[in-house]
């Protein structure tokens, strides 16, 4: 479960992962909760062979869903990071 | 722009196309601010999504509206740049935007055929006198008695003559059988009728059929025997011989009316002999103008069509055979005749429309040179007039006659009509004019003999 791939779950596009990334060389992605920073860097610098400085991560709690038949139920939780990465690179992530 | 033309057989050329980059960018951008304006892709408020997620998510779109912005007007473009003559677009294909943003797309098209005008200016025509004779004149107003005749009963009472209308109930057999059960898809008046109009005259109605009654009393039965020759259409009865029994019910004499005043009143409300024969010499004036207009027309036409030779693009030729056949086959059905009828006479029809079709395309081809000659080109003043006129004709508003041309064969059609009309006129106006009486320039008549 060290695969890159399993641990980097997509790259997030929105405003305000773009202005991250305009302003301030971070991007931003969705990664398995259960991940670690430390799991992050490497996945991230062996996928797109860039070097990684930083890593910050935030937990999200998913969302309650009603559903019509069982009382309650969530969507899942997850986890965001942000990787900053060193000045001059850049991943294309479009 | 780069453009290469590819001759091939029958017409056709191929035109291979390639846009810079610039070009391509300036119009791309464009087009991508406008969606990037609009857009709503998740994560993003709309109008705030950054270029390179627009252009990933609507690259399609993109390239579509590029693609029908460019290709047009890129097309035109090359044509007058190579100077061609373009009958007819006939494909466009192979468009492709290059990351480089070039783009490249090939034009099939129709090009017109070549060929060298012949001496158009003065064009010698034959046409018949304009003004209207004395004999022309009584001749029409004989017609015109012969319309108004009266058929009077013939009294006393005599045998039938020549030249007299007989009114005869007749019954056909052939072999002691009605000809209605043996040819019942043939002719009614070969099976039979009742109250029949038969004027008498050698040769009228069935061989040797008048000649048989002649001496026939009134309600006398006679029983006349009709040879039908060989080639008769109604193959039952072709080469038979068959018995008609013929009851006269009436004899009848055409009456023709005075040639006087209450005559005159009759057809045209209070007027007299001498007011009507003047009317009938104006009809015929403007008979004349007309059928002299027509054969300057034709005449000039078919000077140009004689002096002209080259080869009609197929794919045209297809197309016009295709139309003029729709037409022929149209006018017929008016006419009333049957589709099986139509049917079986396909091939001429299909012949006579492709002889036409070729007629009409040459003849389009040659005018169109001359009107490039000539510089005729039609304003659009012309086109509003026309329009208008169009309009007025078919008693609707010029705005819905408007719309209707647009649905229907669009603008460019009518323009082309006009510039046809025009270059006709232009040819009508240079002819030399070979007629015992002579016409001016200005296509007034003058009545001085050349």
């Amino acid at each position: 479960m060290n695969e890159p791939f399993d641990i980097i779950e997509t790259a997030s596009l929105t405003e305000k992962a773009t202005l991250l990334s305009e302003k301030q060389n971070k991007y931003v992605f969705r990664v398995r909760p259960r991940a670690n920073k430390i799991q992050i860097k490497q996945a991230i610098e062996k996928l797109f062979q860039k070097k990684v400085v930083d890593v910050n991560t935030c937990n999200y709690a998913g969302k309650k869903k009603r559903e019509r038949r069982a009382d309650f139920g969530r969507k899942p939780h997850w986890k965001k990071a942000i990787v900053t990465l060193q000045e001059g690179e850049k991943i294309d992530l479009v | 722009m780069k453009v290469e033309v590819e001759k091939q057989p029958d017409f056709v050329s191929t035109l291979q196309i390639e846009l810079p980059p610039e070009q391509v960018a300036k119009e791309w951008n464009a087009i991508a601010d406008n969606f990037a304006r609009h857009a709503k892709i998740p994560g993003y408020r709309p109008g705030k999504a950054p270029r390179k997620v627009i252009e990933a998510k609507f690259k399609k779109e993109i390239q579509e509206e590029v693609t029908k912005k460019l290709v047009s007007k890129s097309y035109r473009d090359a044509i007058a740049e190579k100077q061609l003559r373009v009958v007819s677009l006939t494909n466009l294909e192979d468009v492709q935007i290059g990351d480089d943003k070039t783009m490249r797309f090939r034009a099939t098209v129709i090009t017109a055929p070549e060929f060298d005008l012949p001496d158009y200016k003065n064009i010698t025509v034959q046409l018949p006198p304009l003004e209207v004779t004395d004999q022309e004149i009584d001749a029409a107003m004989e017609r015109l008695r012969e319309q108004s005749a009266d058929f009077v009963e013939i009294e006393p009472e005599r045998p039938l003559q020549m030249d007299d209308f007989a009114v005869i109930d007749f019954e056909g057999t052939m072999e002691g059988r009605p000809i209605r059960e043996i040819a019942p898809d043939a002719s009614k008046n070969l099976q039979g009728g009742k109250k029949f109009w038969l004027h008498l005259g050698p040769g009228n109605f069935l061989p040797k059929f008048c000649e048989q009654l002649i001496g026939q009393k009134k309600e006398e039965t006679r029983l006349v025997i009709v040879n039908f020759p060989a080639d008769l259409p109604v193959k039952e009865l072709a080469g038979k011989k068959a018995d008609y029994a013929v009851t006269l019910r009436e004899i009848k004499q055409k009456v023709l009316p005075e040639l006087d005043d209450t005559f005159a009143a009759k057809l045209a409300k209070d007027k007299t002999l001498a007011e009507l024969r003047k009317l009938v010499a104006h009809d015929l004036e403007h008979e004349k103008e007309h059928a002299i207009e027509q054969a300057k027309e034709s005449q000039i036409i078919k000077a140009l069509q004689e002096q002209t030779q080259f080869d009609l693009p197929p794919p045209l030729l297809r197309n016009e055979t295709r139309r003029a056949l729709g037409e022929l086959v149209q006018q017929n059905r008016q006419r009333g005749v049957p589709d099986e009828m139509l049917k079986s006479k396909e091939k001429e029809l299909v012949q006579g429309a492709g002889s036409l079709a070729a007629h009409r395309l040459k003849t389009n081809f040659i005018l169109h040179r001359i009107a490039e000659a000539e510089k005729i080109q039609v304003t659009s003043e012309e086109v509003e007039e026309r329009i208008r006129k169009q309009a007025a004709r078919y008693n609707v508003s010029v705005e819905k006659m408007r719309k209707e041309i647009d649905q229907h064969e669009g603008i460019n059609s009518l323009v082309e009509e006009i510039l046809l009309g025009k270059t006709i006129d232009f040819l009508e106006a240079n002819v030399s004019i070979k007629t015992t009486t002579a016409r001016d320039q200005e296509g007034r008549p003058s009545k001085e003999n050349s």
